[in-house]
């Protein structure tokens, strides 16, 4: 609707100036044209700006999540990958469903948009559960009347994120969260101490 | 000279086709001019293969801008001294060789120089063919005709640069496929289509070209392009190092910029004494022409401002392809068309100062939202917004051009032009590169310490961003500026009903003839 009041409004303003005669009414025209446009520029800057005719909604989502190790590791993980050394923010690696094939990363940052990179957080903590999940909070921008909406919608405003952040809680029995080198070094530790494990029992066996 | 019943004839008196030489003029113009502004959109990919700033890159299109500039004046001397096939054919041919060096150069920081070499090269004929465009129309048609031609001219000429961003986000997209042959997504295919129609320019020309304009004896002032180019080019230079360099920089920024500055005040003063100036600056002794000089100027720095940032905005804070940041712009590009030909119409009714103001005032409120442009921004906003900015620019080009013209007496309406097209483009190179110089030194002030990279890089990425906004925000204020200036200034034009001085009966002098 925006587009049609500007097109309107500069319509307007061009018809004044150049068509009509009497000062007058043509100066009174102009300015109102100009004022017109004054408002629906500044309501457009503080609609995109100050995010003027929207609100936050916050929808909060808890999903389970299984472990990144093979089935059969009697230890669970998450693998984790620190955005930096002080961020406290990571990429987390995990199966959503406990028949996928392969653990998926998640929360790689999308260098494409900027807007989501800057606004989105993963962490991760041990807590006292029984089940690993993942919390996600978004926060996003909606129109909060019909004014607001008639006027805007066109722009694609309604739903732009605000913040995204996401905490996956592991349990503390049974769980680890490990970087991919600590990830790499339990599964050739696992991997030693089941071939002595056969080795034992094959020696066993013999006697 | 020529006569809808007589035939139509060259200056040696032999027929030829009138349509056939405009329409190949005005194809070989529209690639020739699609260059001005072709690399906007390209500005972060070149940045990526060459590996330089955003300043230095945008260095593509200000020696181009200028070098255009102070061709303008020879242009002038060159159309009467030699045959116009041949200005046409040797400018294509050297246009052509531009594009090629260009479209050749090595990907990597060391050969950035032989870039901008070729950019030169391409400006120089540039330079030379668009002015002898204008004098060809005028000299192959009756004044009668002459509207029709000249409304086309001017389409080609105003809305070629509008275009060029759009079109070369459309090549780099990727690769497309044309008349089966594969047209690469590399920056080297922005040059390629205009080079093909060069060529053919180029093979065809001796067949369409004719020698229209006639000669006399006019002798070019070695000293003065000499002056020129030394002025005008240190000038540049200096503000194109305040990217790197800083304002406080003695040696590449102070000096060249002081160098540049005395250089241009004695080109002044050579003018003026001069018998046949090279560049005839007396004309400007008419306050009425200086005026829209000025205010054309202000217009068209506005312009290329914002033109020439938004693109590097879209693609590196909202990621988007070069061809939608180039599509973001079309509407406004449109926008300047279809407005000049409707403020043409208006501005015959009432006059420069009445629509200039109006236009100046519309800019001024249309580019406060870009000092706000955050990272959420949607891009619908910036295409509306930009559009209204054009809408506002069109308002104050066009009826200004025509009233430049006509401040003038009839017989130094050639010096006029010369004057108000050398002043246009060496402005918006100036500004062009004093803006991108600007903004790249906020940015590189703002960017956050590199160790915080390391720390918390998602931090980094944020700080970042909001230097290159506070950048663009600081350029887009200078934009600004200039729209309020304008504004002011345009309330000393003198208006159409009240003519007090004697520029303004010039003035109207200059209409009826």
């Amino acid at each position: 609707m925006m587009i049609l009041i500007y097109v309107l409004i500069s319509a307007v303003i061009f018809y004044s100036v150049a068509m009509i005669k009497k000062p007058v009414l043509r100066i009174s025209m102009t300015t109102i044209g100009l004022l017109l446009l004054v408002g629906a520029v500044g309501l457009t800057t503080l609609n995109f700006n100050q995010h003027w005719g929207m609100k936050e909604v916050t929808t909060t989502q808890t999903r389970a999540i299984y472990s990144a190790a093979p089935a059969q590791s009697p230890v669970k993980m998450v693998i984790k990958k620190e955005l930096g050394t002080k961020a406290d923010n990571y990429v987390l690696v995990y199966r959503d469903h406990a028949d996928d094939q392969e653990a998926e990363a998640h929360f790689i940052p999308d260098k494409d948009d900027m807007n989501k990179l800057v606004h989105s957080s993963a962490t991760y903590r041990v807590a006292d559960v029984d089940e690993a999940t993942v919390t996600t909070k978004v926060t996003r921008w909606r129109f909060d009347s019909d004014l607001a909406k008639y006027l805007f919608s066109f722009a694609g405003m309604d739903g732009s994120l605000a913040r995204q952040s996401s905490v996956v809680t592991v349990p503390k029995e049974g769980w680890t969260v490990m970087t991919p080198d600590e990830a790499k070094a339990a599964a050739k530790k696992a991997a030693q101490m089941q071939q002595q494990m056969m080795e034992q029992q094959a020696q066993m066996a013999g006697h | 000279m020529t006569d809808k019943t007589n035939k139509v004839v060259d200056i040696h008196g032999k027929p030829y086709s009138r349509i056939a030489f405009i329409l190949v003029i005005l194809l070989a113009t529209f690639a020739g001019t699609l260059n001005q502004t072709a690399l906007g959109t390209a500005i972060p990919t070149l940045m990526r293969e060459f590996d330089i700033s955003m300043a230095t890159a945008q260095q593509a299109t200000t020696w181009f801008l200028l070098v255009n500039g102070i061709m303008v004046p020879v242009s002038a001397f060159l159309m009467t001294r030699f045959k116009t096939r041949w200005l046409y054919e040797i400018a294509y041919v050297l246009l052509f060789l531009g594009l090629l060096m260009t479209s050749l150069t090595p990907a990597d920081h060391d050969s950035w120089w032989i870039f901008i070499i070729g950019r030169c090269l391409s400006a120089l004929a540039v330079g030379i063919t668009g002015p002898l465009m204008q004098l060809v129309m005028v000299n192959i048609y009756p004044p009668e005709q002459r509207g029709a031609v000249m409304g086309l001219s001017g389409l080609v000429v105003g809305m070629a640069p509008a275009i060029g961003p759009t079109l070369s986000g459309w090549i780099l997209e990727k690769d497309h496929i044309i008349l089966g042959m594969t047209l690469s997504n590399s920056w080297r295919s922005i040059f390629i289509v205009p080079m093909i129609i060069l060529a053919l320019t180029v093979l065809i020309g001796p067949f369409v070209f004719k020698d229209v304009i006639p000669k006399s004896a006019g002798k070019l002032d070695w000293i003065s392009l000499i002056y020129s180019t030394i002025g005008f080019g240190m000038f540049l230079w200096g503000f194109t190092n305040v990217a790197m360099d800083g304002w406080g920089d003695f040696k590449n920024v102070i000096l060249p910029i002081i160098i540049g500055l005395v250089v241009i005040v004695g080109f002044i003063l050579r003018q003026l004494r001069l018998e046949n100036p090279f560049l005839n600056v007396r004309v400007f002794k008419n306050k009425q022409f200086t005026l829209t000089t000025i205010l054309v100027a202000l217009a068209m720095m506005a312009m290329m401002g914002v033109e020439m940032m938004l693109p590097t905005y879209l693609q590196n804070v909202h990621g988007l392809s070069t061809l939608d940041s180039g599509l973001v712009l079309l509407p406004g590009a449109l926008m300047v068309g279809v407005i000049s030909m409707v403020a043409g119409a208006a501005y015959d009714k009432v006059g420069a100062k009445r629509l200039s103001r109006i236009g100046f005032l519309i800019l001024a409120i249309g580019t406060v939202p870009f000092m706000f442009l955050g990272m959420d921004t949607p891009t619908h906003y910036v295409t509306l917004l930009y559009a209204l900015r054009m809408f506002a620019i069109a308002l104050v080009m066009m009826p200004l051009t025509a009233s430049a013209m006509s401040a003038l007496p009839v017989e130094t309406a050639a010096d006029g032009t010369a004057a108000n097209s050398t002043v246009r483009q060496v402005a918006s190179a100036v500004v062009v590169a004093l803006l991108t110089s600007v903004t790249q030194n906020v940015i590189n002030n703002n960017t956050p310490a590199h160790h915080l990279m390391g720390e918390d890089s998602i931090k980094y990425a944020f700080k970042a961003a909001q230097a290159a906004l506070d950048g663009f925000h600081v350029s887009f204020a200078i934009g600004m500026s200039f729209a309020v200036i304008g504004f002011i200034l345009a309330n000393f034009l003198a208006g159409k009903h009240h003519s007090k001085d004697i520029d303004v009966e010039a003035f109207e002098e200059g209409k009826a003839a």
